[in-house]
Formats: C-alpha cells, sequence, structure tokens
C-alpha cells in the first residue's frame, strides 16, 4: 500500500496525548491528536484516517458516543480503545455497540503491545479495504459467489 | 292466712293408739280444713306403703308405733318422703325428743293429749308453710350447688382460722377430697405456716374485707404444676363488717402462663436478634465503606491510570531516547580518540556519521523534546502522589484513634479530590467555604457520608441525560451550637413519595447492580448515631435536592481563643 496512512489519537488528557506522540514519532505512519471527541469528529471530516485510537471517559461527548457515531458514517475506520476505565460493563458496550478492534488498558506497554497493535490494526484495515473491493468486483460479476 | 293455700289436703295419721287416732280424725274433720281425705293407720310398714302409693301432704307421726321406735321411725318416713310435711306426736314429758325430731327433718312436734283442735290445726299451717318454704329454700340451694359444682374452677370457702369449710366440686376433682377442716396453706402448699399477706388474696381479703386476687402455683393431685389466678371476697361479715368468711375462686392460667412464657421466650429471641442486627449494622456500615471505596477504587484507578499510563510512556520513550543518546556518546568518544591522535582523516568521517545519526535519529528534537518530557512525568506523578495521599486522609488509614479535630472544609476539601473522577463529567461543583471551628469526630465517617451524598448527587444528574452539566454547590458555615454543611444539586430532585424512605436502609431507585440503597442510611447512622449530629434533606422535584448536615460544637476540641494552650490538668 503506497498511500499515506494516518492514525488519530483521541483523549482529555493532553499530556497522554503528548507522550503518544513522542511514542509513536518515529512510527511510519501520520498521526493526528485531538483532546475531545468533537474535534476527533472535525479532524475525521478533514483528514482521511484510517485507525482511531479513542479513551472512553471524556467530558461532554464519552468515548462510547464518538465510537457510534464514527461506525456509522466511517464503517472502515479501525476502532480502538485506550482506557483505564475497565468496569466490564462499560467494556461490554463499547465491544458490543462500538465494534471494537483493540482494548487497550492504561497504562500500556509502547513497545510490546501499543505500536504493534497499531502496525496490526491498519494491516487488519488493508485487507478489509481489499476483501471489500473484491467482494464488490464479485457482486457486480456474479450476485452468487458473494459469501465470507 | 293459709287459706291461700286452695287445693284439700291430704292427710295421714300414723297413731298406734286407735283411740288417740280417731280423736284426731275428728278434730281435723270438724276444723275449717278443706280436706281431700284422712288416712289412720297404726303400723310404721302400713304407713311406709301407703306413702308408696299415695300423694300426701302431711303425716302426723307418733313416734312409738308397734313396729318402730323413736327417731328411727322419723327417719324411715323422711327417707321415704322427704318432701312431705311433717308433725311428730311425742309422749308427755318428751319434750326433747319432740326438739330432735325438728332438728331431723320434722317441721313441727305434738305433746300427747296435750293439744286441743286449734293447736292441731295450727300447727298444721305453720308445718306445711314451713315445709314449702324449706323446699323453696331447698330448690335454689340445689340450684346454687349445681351451679357451683358444674363451675369448672375450684371454689373453696375459708374462715377466720384458714381453715376451708366448704369446697365445690371442681376443687375435689382437682386437688382431692380432704379439704374440708385443713388450713388452706396446708392443703395446697403443704406448708405449716400461712402465706405471707402480699402473696394470699385470702389474707387480703380477711384484711380489709375487698376483693383481691393472686396466682399461685399449685400441685393438683396427680402431681401436675398448675398456675391459678384466685380472686378471693369477703362471703360473711360479722357486726362491725369484718369478713368470718372468705371465698375464693381459682382460675387454671396455665396455658395462659405457658403463653407468656412462649411470648416472653419469644420477646427475648427478638431482642437478641435485635441486638444482633444492630451489630450487624455497624458491620454494613464498615463493608459499605469498603464497598463505596471499592465503587471508589474504580474512579481512582482511572483517575491514577492516566498520569501512570502518560508517565510510563514517558519512561520508555525516554529509554529509547537514552539509546539513541548512548549510541551518539560512543561516536563522540570516537571522535575524541580521532582528536587524541590527530587522525585527521578518521576525524572528518566520524563527524560526518555524527551529523548523519544524528539527523537520521532527530537528535534536536529529542533535546528539544526532553524537558517536556520531564515536565510532563513530574506532572504526572504529582497527580498520582496527591491521590495517594488525598485516600488516606480520606479513609484516614493512618488515625490511630477514632475521634480527631476535624476541620470540616479540610475534609470536604479530600473528599472532592477523591471523587473528582466521579464528579467532573457530569458536574461542577462549587464551594462556599464559612469559618468553621474544628470538631471533634471520625474524619474517615464524616468524609464517607459526604461522599455518599455528593455520588448520590452525581448520580442523580447523570440520570437526566442533560445537556449541560448539573451544579452542585457546597457551603459550610457555623452557629453558636454547630457547624453545617449544605450539599445542594440542581438536578432532578426527590418526590414527595419518596422522600420519607430515602434514608431507609436498602432504599434504591437505582437500577440493580448500581444502588445498593445503603448510603443514605449508613449516613444517618454515622451523623445521627455516632455523631449526634443531624442530617436532613429538601427537595422539590425538578428543582434539585438540598441535604444539610450539623455536627455539633459541644465536644469540639479546642477554643478557637486558646487553641495552643495546653488545658489546664490535661
Ligand atoms: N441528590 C439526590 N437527588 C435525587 N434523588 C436522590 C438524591 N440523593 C438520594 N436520592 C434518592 O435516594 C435513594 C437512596 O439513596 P442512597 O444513597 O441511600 O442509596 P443509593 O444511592 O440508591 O445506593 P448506594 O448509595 O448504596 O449506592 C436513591 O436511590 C435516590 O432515589
Ligand atoms: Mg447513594
Amino acid at each position: 500500500m503506497s498511500e499515506r496512512r494516518t492514525v488519530l489519537f483521541v483523549d482529555d488528557e493532553v499530556r497522554l496525548l503528548r507522550a503518544l506522540e513522542r511514542g509513536v514519532a518515529d512510527e511510519p505512519y501520520d498521526k493526528l491528536f485531538a483532546e475531545s471527541a468533537k474535534e476527533a469528529l472535525m479532524l475525521l471530516e478533514e483528514n482521511d484516517v484510517q485507525v482511531l485510537v479513542t479513551d472512553m471517559r471524556m467530558p461532554e461527548m464519552s468515548g462510547l458516543d464518538l465510537l457510534r457515531i464514527v461506525k456509522q458514517r466511517y464503517p472502515n475506520i479501525v476502532r480502538i480503545v485506550l482506557s483505564g476505565y475497565t468496569q466490564v460493563t462499560t467494556l461490554l458496550t463499547a465491544i458490543n455497540e462500538g465494534e471494537i478492534y483493540r482494548f487497550i488498558t492504561k497504562p500500556w506497554k509502547m513497545e510490546e503491545d501499543f505500536r504493534p497493535c497499531i502496525r496490526q490494526a491498519l494491516e487488519y484495515h488493508d485487507r478489509q479495504t481489499e476483501r471489500d473491493q473484491a467482494s464488490d468486483a464479485l457482486v457486480t460479476a456474479d450476485q452468487s459467489d458473494n459469501a465470507d | 292466712m293459709y287459706s291461700a293455700n286452695a287445693s284439700p289436703l291430704r292427710i295421714l295419721i300414723l297413731e298406734d293408739d286407735m283411740i288417740d287416732g280417731q280423736q284426731i280424725k275428728r278434730m281435723l274433720s270438724r276444723s275449717s280444713l278443706v280436706l281431700d281425705r284422712i288416712e289412720l293407720t297404726d303400723y310404721l310398714e302400713n304407713g311406709l306403703q301407703l306413702l308408696a302409693v299415695q300423694d300426701l301432704d302431711i303425716i302426723l307421726l307418733d313416734l312409738n308405733l308397734p313396729d318402730s321406735n323413736g327417731l328411727a321411725t322419723l327417719k324411715s318416713i323422711e327417707n321415704t318422703c322427704p318432701s312431705v310435711a311433717k308433725i311428730v306426736i311425742t309422749g308427755e314429758g318428751d319434750e326433747q325428743l319432740g326438739l330432735q325430731a325438728v332438728a331431723q327433718g320434722a317441721q313441727d312436734y305434738l305433746i300427747k293429749g296435750g293439744f286441743d283442735a286449734n293447736t292441731l290445726i295450727r300447727a298444721i299451717h305453720y308445718s306445711l308453710e314451713r315445709k314449702k318454704s324449706e323446699k323453696a329454700l331447698r330448690e335454689s340451694k340445689s340450684q346454687l350447688d349445681a351451679m357451683l359444682e358444674s363451675l369448672g374452677d375450684p371454689m373453696i370457702m375459708v374462715d377466720k382460722a384458714l381453715c376451708i369449710i366448704w369446697t365445690n366440686e371442681a376443687n375435689t376433682n382437682l386437688f382431692g377430697d380432704d379439704a374440708i377442716g385443713n388450713q388452706c396453706h396446708m392443703f395446697y402448699h403443704d406448708e405449716e405456716t400461712p402465706c405471707t399477706s402480699e402473696s394470699s388474696a385470702i389474707i387480703q381479703a380477711f384484711q380489709d374485707g375487698g376483693a383481691h386476687s393472686c396466682d399461685a402455683l399449685m400441685t393438683d393431685k396427680n402431681d401436675r404444676q398448675r398456675y391459678f389466678h384466685w380472686t378471693a371476697n369477703a362471703a360473711l361479715r360479722d357486726k362491725e363488717g369484718k369478713p368470718t368468711t372468705v371465698i375464693a375462686i381459682g382460675r387454671d392460667i396455665t396455658d395462659r402462663k405457658t403463653a407468656e412464657e412462649s411470648i416472653r421466650s419469644a420477646y427475648n429471641e427478638v431482642e437478641r436478634a435485635n441486638h444482633e442486627l444492630k451489630e450487624m449494622q455497624s458491620q454494613v456500615v464498615q463493608s459499605e465503606k469498603l464497598a463505596s471505596i471499592g465503587q471508589l477504587a474504580a474512579g481512582v484507578a482511572h483517575e491514577m491510570n492516566t498520569p501512570v499510563g502518560f508517565v510510563s510512556c514517558n519512561f520508555e520513550t525516554l529509554e529509547s531516547y537514552l539509546k539513541k543518546i548512548l549510541e551518539l556518546l560512543d561516536m563522540y568518544e570516537v571522535l575524541a580518540r580521532c582528536v587524541e591522535a590527530s587522525d585527521k582523516n578518521h576525524r572528518l568521517e566520524t563527524l560526518k556519521r555524527i551529523k548523519e545519526a544524528k539527523v537520521k535519529m532527530r537528535f534536536d528534537e529529542i533535546l528539544g523534546d526532553l524537558q517536556g518530557l520531564f515536565e510532563d512525568s513530574r506532572e504526572g506523578l504529582g497527580r498520582v502522589t496527591s491521590i495517594i495521599q488525598n485516600l488516606r486522609d480520606f479513609s484516614r488509614i493512618d488515625q490511630a484513634c477514632d475521634l480527631a479535630e476535624y476541620n470540616l472544609n479540610e475534609g470536604i476539601k479530600t473528599t472532592l479530590t477523591v471523587a473528582r473522577n466521579e464528579v467532573k463529567y457530569d458536574a461542577e461543583v462549587k464551594t462556599e467555604f464559612g469559618d468553621v471551628p474544628t470538631v471533634f469526630c471520625n474524619a474517615g465517617q464524616i468524609n464517607q457520608v459526604f461522599l455518599n451524598i455528593l455520588v448520590n448527587a452525581v448520580q442523580a444528574i447523570r440520570s437526566q441525560e442533560r445537556e449541560t452539566p448539573g451544579t452542585i454547590l457546597i457551603r459550610t458555615y457555623s452557629t453558636d451550637t454547630d457547624v453545617v454543611c449544605e450539599i445542594q444539586d440542581n438536578g432532578p430532585g426527590i418526590s414527595e413519595d419518596k422522600l420519607p424512605r430515602i434514608f431507609d436502609p436498602f432504599f434504591t431507585t437505582k437500577p440493580a447492580g448500581k444502588g445498593t440503597g445503603l448510603g443514605l442510611s449508613v449516613s444517618y447512622d454515622i451523623i445521627v448515631n455516632k455523631h449526634k449530629g443531624q442530617i436532613w434533606v429538601d427537595s422539590n422535584s425538578n428543582e434539585g435536592t438540598k441535604f444539610t448536615i450539623t455536627l455539633p460544637l459541644t465536644v469540639a476540641a479546642t477554643d478557637n481563643a486558646d487553641a495552643e494552650s495546653i488545658p489546664a490538668g490535661g
């Protein structure tokens, strides 16, 4: 894949965003940072984003609400939660309603978990797109050969 | 007078002296008496036969007959027909015998040859009348007897010497037939000495002539223990009105007593259960404290996870920075050696490699970032430190004794920091701290109360799913007697029907798993029972809720004026 890829990070704690920025500085993709769900939605309108990493608990609009909107408006964006809030109920809603690709808990390991996770998410995104394109082609060609 | 008796008389004359007999018969038939018939016979045997087949009204009886003598004659007649009136005719000088006869059932007596018609008629009238009233008396007595006997309750009559002079059948059935003549304490309790006047209703009744009652445990003739409730009252009195006999009736209350006893033991059981419940409640206070701290822990964890998250992330970055810096340092080492060896070619080459490496690792950016990295990390560590400090302040885990000086404003600040994460997404907290003296109390518990109320307010606001955050206003001030804290929210309020129940244990309107309904009941216990303060609520639907808590100054640790001075004798 030769096109540029972009990952958007959302957290209401700016120091956390800066730490992430340091951590992924050498990674081969563009990074966007938003301090609120609203800001994230604005950035999404102006940028082509492949992976979204968001906190759950944020003032005004929660991560869960953001995930719902993103899922609806940009279904191809791979969604990852980075949160310290590990209550089972929240977790389940996030997974069920937001269709989360991964759930990373705070604090996290950059080298071991975080960077590999995002790389995999990007790969997953690419595979997904390829498959979608392929199946689109198939759908046009043969309606019956549409299975997964 | 006797004319009232309309029915004609049937008379039997039992007289072995036929002349005397005939004479009496004559006297009768010439009298004004209305007669049915007059029988005359000389043998007792014949008389009895007659009596067996005929209804008669009166018998004139000579005691000495050919086949029977003296009082025995009367007895035979009496046995055969007790309801017939009897006049005994005795010989001259035998008045004594006549009196005895009257005592044994005859209504009157006449002296042989010593009476005229008038005397005879009068005696007949008198005897009939007497027999009639005797009969009436006997009837009412037998009614009374039947009544007393049919009474299931034992009944006794006792004289002044406490001797039993009469008992009913129930008493006999229950306690035996040897009551009469025995003193009651002897008969019932096998005691030589009478019961004390306090314990005996009978003795009390003799003393003041009033009705009295007492309960006594008695042993019946079958050796069973039964409880009786005795009521005693004066039966007969002397001229001064003092009782001469007392009648007492006992009621078997064994069942009632047993019931009472089982009620009492049930009551004791309830008492014990209540006690246990109280103990359990204080354990609940403890576990509730743990629960809400556990609940808080999730919030606190989140609060800590963020700073710990970015500090540890920065730490990892720093490690990679350091690796690069060390890499560069190695190159500078090489460079230093080149300078030392004046190896110009190698020096230039090394310089070039250093320059390239710096570009590759974006060394300037790293240098520029280092300060920010440290600042962010220091701030994050500071945040974690203060959270831990506040947690410790909040629960006062380091506080040795339960009660200590407590500053209301500080307590609320600590609680707010601890609850920050729970609150900040839903409400804005405003505080108006007044000048409050310290009070003596258990800081951990009081903070617990503030936390419960604060969390309730936030949960109430959150339940509204509103566009803009709610407001929680916390005010403190003091009065002459108390320090006061008001916590007011502009949430949904509490409806009138729920208002009286919010302090009840387990009352909750929150979904299962969200609320245990213990927060406010525990708070009430802490403020009212443990600290003698007050807690109340003002709420209007749609306008929000205000909780007010007061803590008394009376146990305030020190006076503001001499806060520094050491109390005398302390
Ligand atoms: N500030 C408030 N505004 C509206 N309702 C309130 C407020 N505070 C308490 N209540 C009502 O009172 C009830 C009892 O409160 P309480 O704190 O005792 O229990 P809970 O909050 O339901 O459960 P827990 O505190 O054990 O988690 C609540 O369920 C709620 O209905
Ligand atoms: Mg509560």
